[in-house]
């Protein structure tokens, strides 16, 4: 931690301001703002495919090109960094992929897999890398005798563990969770999630949680920001967001995860088409042409993220009506969590 | 096979029919199925994770056990006709038109260098449609789907997941399928889709009283969509039922575990 002058705010361990990522013509992110303000913090980044969210995640760890904007980590500029300040930022944020079976290197097995990093930033003296590897594996709930395995020996739910013990090796701050469960069974993807949950209690880890499916950030994260093509269309405290969603696109997202009972579902908003080509994204608000809500303004005025509530921001220009059950269901009904 | 007990509902004849059916892989028997019917449009969910033999069991009932090593015994009864044994050529007719595969990664079981129109093409004309009829059927399908008639001239990476889900899919329309096999064919697609695509089995099954058995891992998944389920575990059947009545009140141990595992929303953080 760095050492803070008497009464001053401590910055967030990670702040994103305004974020940009171009592929050419394509505004892969354009302009969105976050932050992880303390250790433990958890927030949710959710939407389909083609919204943004994974590069969103890339930009963060540093693996593709940030067109504008600032990440601050600790309230230092990183993409200023360059050498040894550079290394320090990427050993302190760390990614686990959506697939272990693609993210581990086959011919390496598991112990390997996680000591690489440990050697590679010098984490502990070389002769006690193997204890710290057993150590590792201990601490996600796999027998350290899994050392000798290569990833295919082991069972998918065993190879994400792996995934994280190796995100853990380097003793990172900022933990990012691409999808982290989506190729697992449910039940495996229960116990990934208790796991990764623990690990940020007793780490002080902040995430970054991306996912397709609302029911898994509300698991772990207690705020969320939801994008649409690039942008977050709505952003605030989780539970409160699913409660009283104030976006139709969070409605929809909220309203296509499945349930154990359908019946009782308050909405049933199904989208009409895909997320549009973000090369030729639509003119007003990019989400109007699957919007039920969509009016003439929509059409052609792009809408901001603006405070909707003390805690709530949405880019909708019929927010308020969204709120007040302008959807059938969306609204005027009691929290699910209460 | 004429036990009272045989009978799927009592007046109705099963439109498939699973008795004593066994996959063995060299000595170790990987499926072990007394009994499994399908009835006539109606949506059966075959659940339970990696390895509990759910996918093997469909293999076995299209008779493609054998292209993955396994060795298969008991019956498979379509509309009463026994399928097991039967003579390869006669199997091929069967399987693909009136049983039809839908799969997990339809983009990667689809041929990449074909075209989806040509695709539809080659594999009706297989099963016996002459050329200008397939085509029509390969465009009226794509419209029961919602998907353009456009879409015949794409390459199969040219779809999105939803839009390669739903031409499989449309696949089984055009074949004029009876009984689609589906395994996992929403696990791959973001939720969004994924309600689409089960909208879409629903509907088909209105209105072509497609019987379907629906291979999936997530019970939440399953309750959306299937009348009955029967929950497996290494290899067998550990309980069967009513969708409603098994997820609300789940009697064996694994099932109540399955059901626990679910996300819900509104729950919050809790582990």
């Amino acid at each position: 931690m760095t050492p803070q002058p008497e009464g001053a705010v401590t910055p967030p361990v990670l702040e994103v301001e305004d974020l940009s990522v171009r592929f050419g013509p394509v505004r892969a992110v354009d302009g969105i703002s976050f932050s992880l303000p303390v250790a433990g913090s958890a927030l949710g980044v959710v939407g389909e495919s083609g919204s943004g969210k994974t590069t969103t995640a890339r930009a963060v760890l540093l693996l593709v090109p940030v067109a504008g904007g600032t990440i601050r980590l600790d309230g230092e500029d990183v993409l200023r960094r360059r050498g040894s300040g550079l290394r320090r930022y990427r050993r302190s944020v760390q990614i686990v992929f959506q697939d272990p079976t693609t993210s581990l290197d086959p011919r390496i097995r598991v112990g390997g897999q996680i000591a690489e990093p440990i050697r590679a930033h010098g984490i502990v003296p070389r002769g006690r890398v193997g204890e710290r590897v057993e150590g590792l594996l201990a601490e996600v709930g796999l027998d350290p005798a899994l050392v000798s395995r290569y990833p295919h020996e082991l069972s998918g739910g065993q190879r994400q563990r792996v995934a994280i013990a190796r995100a853990l090796a380097v003793e990172p701050r900022v933990l990012v969770l691409d999808e982290p469960t989506s190729a697992l069974d449910v039940p495996v993807q229960a116990r990934i999630l208790r796991l990764i949950n623990r690990l940020r209690a007793e780490r002080g880890l902040a995430y970054l949680l991306i996912s397709h499916n609302l029911a898994i950030v509300e698991r772990l994260c207690e705020e969320t920001a939801v994008m649409y093509l690039g942008r977050i269309v709505e952003q605030g405290p989780t539970r409160d967001l699913l409660a009283r969603p104030a976006h139709p696109y969070t409605v929809a997202l909220r309203s296509a995860v499945p349930e154990l009972r359908p019946g009782s579902r308050r909405t049933r908003l199904v989208l009409p088409g895909t997320v549009p080509d973000p090369a030729s994204p639509p003119p007003g608000c990019p989400f109007h042409p699957r919007c039920p809500l969509a009016v003439e303004r929509c059409r052609s005025e792009t809408p901001a993220l603006r405070p909707v509530g003390s805690t709530r921001g949405v880019a909708c220009h019929r927010a308020e009506e969204v709120l007040r059950g302008g959807i059938p269901g969306s609204a005027a009904s009691s929290s699910p969590g209460s | 096979m004429s036990r009272p007990d045989d009978a799927w509902t009592g007046d109705v004849a099963p439109k498939l029919a699973v008795r004593d059916l066994a996959v063995w892989f060299g000595s170790r028997r990987v499926v072990e199925l007394e009994r499994l019917d399908l009835g006539t449009a109606e949506i059966l969910g075959l659940a339970g994770e990696s390895g509990s033999g759910k996918s093997m069991t469909a293999l076995a009932i299209l008779g493609l056990a054998g292209t993955v090593g396994a060795r298969v015994d008991g019956s498979v009864r379509l509309d009463g006709e026994e399928l097991m044994g039967l003579p390869e050529d006669h199997v091929r007719r069967v399987r693909g038109r009136r049983l039809a595969m839908i799969f997990q990664s339809p983009v990667s079981a689809l041929d990449p260098l074909t075209r989806v129109g040509d695709l539809f093409v080659r594999t009706l004309r297989l099963h016996g449609a002459p050329r200008e009829e397939a085509r029509d059927r390969a465009v009226e399908a794509l419209r029961a789907v919602l998907l353009p008639p456009e879409l015949l001239r794409r390459y199969p990476h040219q779809l999105s997941g939803g839009q390669a889900q739903r031409v499989a899919i449309a696949m089984a329309l055009a074949l004029r399928s009876e009984v689609p096999l589906a395994d996992e064919p929403t696990s791959a697609l973001d939720v969004t889709v994924q309600a689409e695509i089960l909208e879409l089995l629903r509907r088909v099954r209105e209105e072509r009283r497609m019987a379907i058995l629906f291979i999936s891992h997530d019970l939440a998944v399953i309750a959306e969509l299937c009348d009955r389920v029967a929950v497996m575990r290494e290899g067998r059947v550990v309980e069967e039922g009513p969708t409603r009545s098994v997820l609300d009140g789940p009697r064996d141990p694994y099932t109540r575990a399955l059901v626990a595992a679910v996300p819900r929303l509104g729950e919050g953080a809790r582990a």
